[in-house]
């Protein structure tokens, strides 16, 4: 049941990935797309319309983490400490309170997209998505190398 | 009077909230993954294995602001933080690292 969960839990991770990257890599170019090559196609989509889905796939893969927490307290992490991987257990740590962080900008995040603030916190929109992306970034690089170290049972 | 939930004080409340419970060590509750038991309050109850407080911690930062988000008003910090909202996740996420230090050590 918990390798069920995991699977879901990497897969809501991935998608996320791809949304909130895409957003941010557009976001960050100002510049209108001139020609038809890849990256101009990228990042020339409508940044909004990831808004909802980033909100939706952050606390569906929050949530699957949270199911799966215990499992790992149990099975992954006191084995960590009888190896003395201390920093692998830092480096869960740190995902686990980035993690939840991440939770309380989503209504911001949601905000300031709207088209109401478009001109009045421009610096604030590109740095939570930003703050956000790294947030997903780290949790699912560190996720990953910890499941290589030592899976779920 | 119409309530009005502010993303603004959300955020502000819940990371100071969250910072200072991991400071403290104060979350609202722990979880005994072992037993799937609950205890109240941040003190380990022994024989029940492993605490965990995650849980605990982020419960009690989004209670309590999600409540201080409806009740106070966020034009001031709305108008005196714009466009450096930003720098409070950023620097709870920076205070997360350095208490988690002695991971590394």
């Amino acid at each position: 049941m918990m390798i069920a969960v995991l699977i879901v839990h990497g897969l809501l991770a991935v998608t996320l990935l791809g949304a909130i990257t895409h957003q941010c890599l557009s976001a960050l170019r100002a510049k209108p797309a001139r020609t038809l090559s890849f990256v101009d196609r990228y990042t020339s989509v409508n940044q909004r319309v990831f808004t909802w889905a980033v909100v939706m796939l952050y606390g569906t893969t929050t949530l699957s983490g949270a199911i799966i927490y215990p499992s790992y307290r149990l099975n992954v992490r006191v084995p960590f400490e009888e190896m003395s991987l201390g920093w692998a257990v830092g480096l869960f740590e740190l995902k686990e309170h980035f993690g939840g962080l991440g939770l309380c900008l989503l209504p911001l995040y949601v905000w300031l997209w709207q088209p109401q603030q478009t001109q009045s916190h421009a610096r604030d929109r590109l740095a939570i998505t930003l703050i956000l992306a790294f947030i997903v970034w780290w949790d699912f690089l560190v996720g990953h190398v910890l499941n290589n170290i030592r899976g779920l049972p | 009077m119409r309530l009005r939930f502010s993303p603004i004080i959300f955020m502000l409340a819940y990371c100071l909230i969250y910072i200072a419970a991991l400071l403290w060590d104060l979350p609202a509750f722990l979880y005994y993954p072992l037993h799937g038991q609950l205890s109240w309050g941040p003190a380990v109850v022994k024989g029940l294995g492993p605490a965990m407080a995650w849980y605990g911690i982020m419960a009690e930062a989004a209670l309590v602001a999600a409540i201080l988000a409806v009740i106070v008003p966020d034009r001031w910090f709305a108008n005196r933080m714009q466009n450096v909202l930003w720098t409070v996740p950023v620097a709870a996420m920076l205070i997360c690292t350095f208490l988690m230090r002695t991971f590394f050590g």
